[in-house]
């Protein structure tokens, strides 16, 4: 092997390996942000997840008769739950009595979701058997 | 440099099964959604089964109540104790744009039934559970 061919298998080496490590860089960080990014929709589920979970803890107590102020009762208490950082959430008493509840993460959009008191048992034409649950006693069942 | 290239390609295909992932969940919303709004009514427990084939629309989401079976009852364990019954009420999110086949998914009303002394006050629904997406079970639960 003479000198010009050393010099081209070196050439060619160094041209390769670049172009392999620079594969390697932008493979690595693609997959730190599909990490972060499951991360962030896992956590956006657990929100979501976590306010419906609260309507099953409360069920069968209503909270008022009427199932629109229930649904302004309700709308105000998971808006005081609390969130996981980087998350945020917006919970908006809606017409026909029901609650959306839309929670978002910058990098990754959001979700939402419409929940009814009346699925749950918390209002309806029945009075209520018990006094309306106060922030307190709510913070503690979850 | 054959391994950096089929590193991309996992890459590519774990990003394509993540966006499939957010379409899935994005049903699953929408189907949840529209059973909270099917049953935001206190008195349409009683009336649910005649409105099977009926469609609603919750936001962007557009549904039909495709069945209801049940409810069915238990025996209760003792006199004057309340009754607990349950209903499956199966929904299909209509196809749109972002979602072109129609889904279903099937629901569990629990209901609860006072005994009164005339007998037993009517049906009152104190939870609905979602019982799976195209047979998949759904993780519905306190984080």
């Amino acid at each position: 092997m003479n000198l010009v061919e050393t010099l081209v298998a070196s050439v060619i080496l160094v041209i390769s390996s670049s172009c392999s490590l620079q594969l390697w860089a932008s493979s690595s960080s693609s997959a730190a942000v599909a990490e972060q990014r499951q991360h962030l929709l896992g956590q956006l589920e657990i929100a979501l997840l976590g306010s419906q979970a609260r309507l099953t803890a409360l069920a069968a107590e209503p909270v008022a008769t009427d199932c629109a102020d229930a649904a302004r009762w309700l709308a105000v208490h998971l808006q005081s739950q609390p969130l996981a950082a980087g998350l945020s959430r917006v919970v908006s008493a809606e017409p026909g009595a029901l609650v959306r509840v839309q929670v978002s993460a910058a990098e990754v959009g959001q979700r939402q979701r419409w929940l009814s008191p009346a699925a749950y048992g918390l209002c309806g034409p029945k009075q209520p058997t018990t006094a309306p649950i106060t922030e307190e006693q709510t913070d503690a069942t979850l | 440099m054959l391994s950096s290239l089929s590193l991309q390609a996992a890459a590519l295909q774990s990003r394509s099964q993540v966006s499939a992932g957010q379409r899935l969940r994005q049903a699953e919303d929408g189907l949840m959604s529209a059973a909270q709004h099917l049953l935001a009514d206190p008195l349409s427990v009683d009336q649910l089964a005649a409105r099977v084939g009926e469609t609603g629309q919750v936001g962007p989401v557009a549904y039909r109540l495709v069945s209801l079976t049940g409810p069915s009852w238990q025996d209760t364990a003792e006199a004057g104790a309340p009754q607990r019954g349950r209903a499956v009420a199966t929904l299909e999110l209509l196809a749109s744009a972002e979602q072109p086949r129609p889904l279903q998914a099937a629901f569990a009303l629990e209901l609860l039934r006072q005994a009164i002394p005339e007998g037993l006050a009517p049906p009152q629904l104190v939870a609905l559970r979602e019982l799976g997406l195209r047979g998949r079970s759904a993780a519905v639960g306190a984080p």
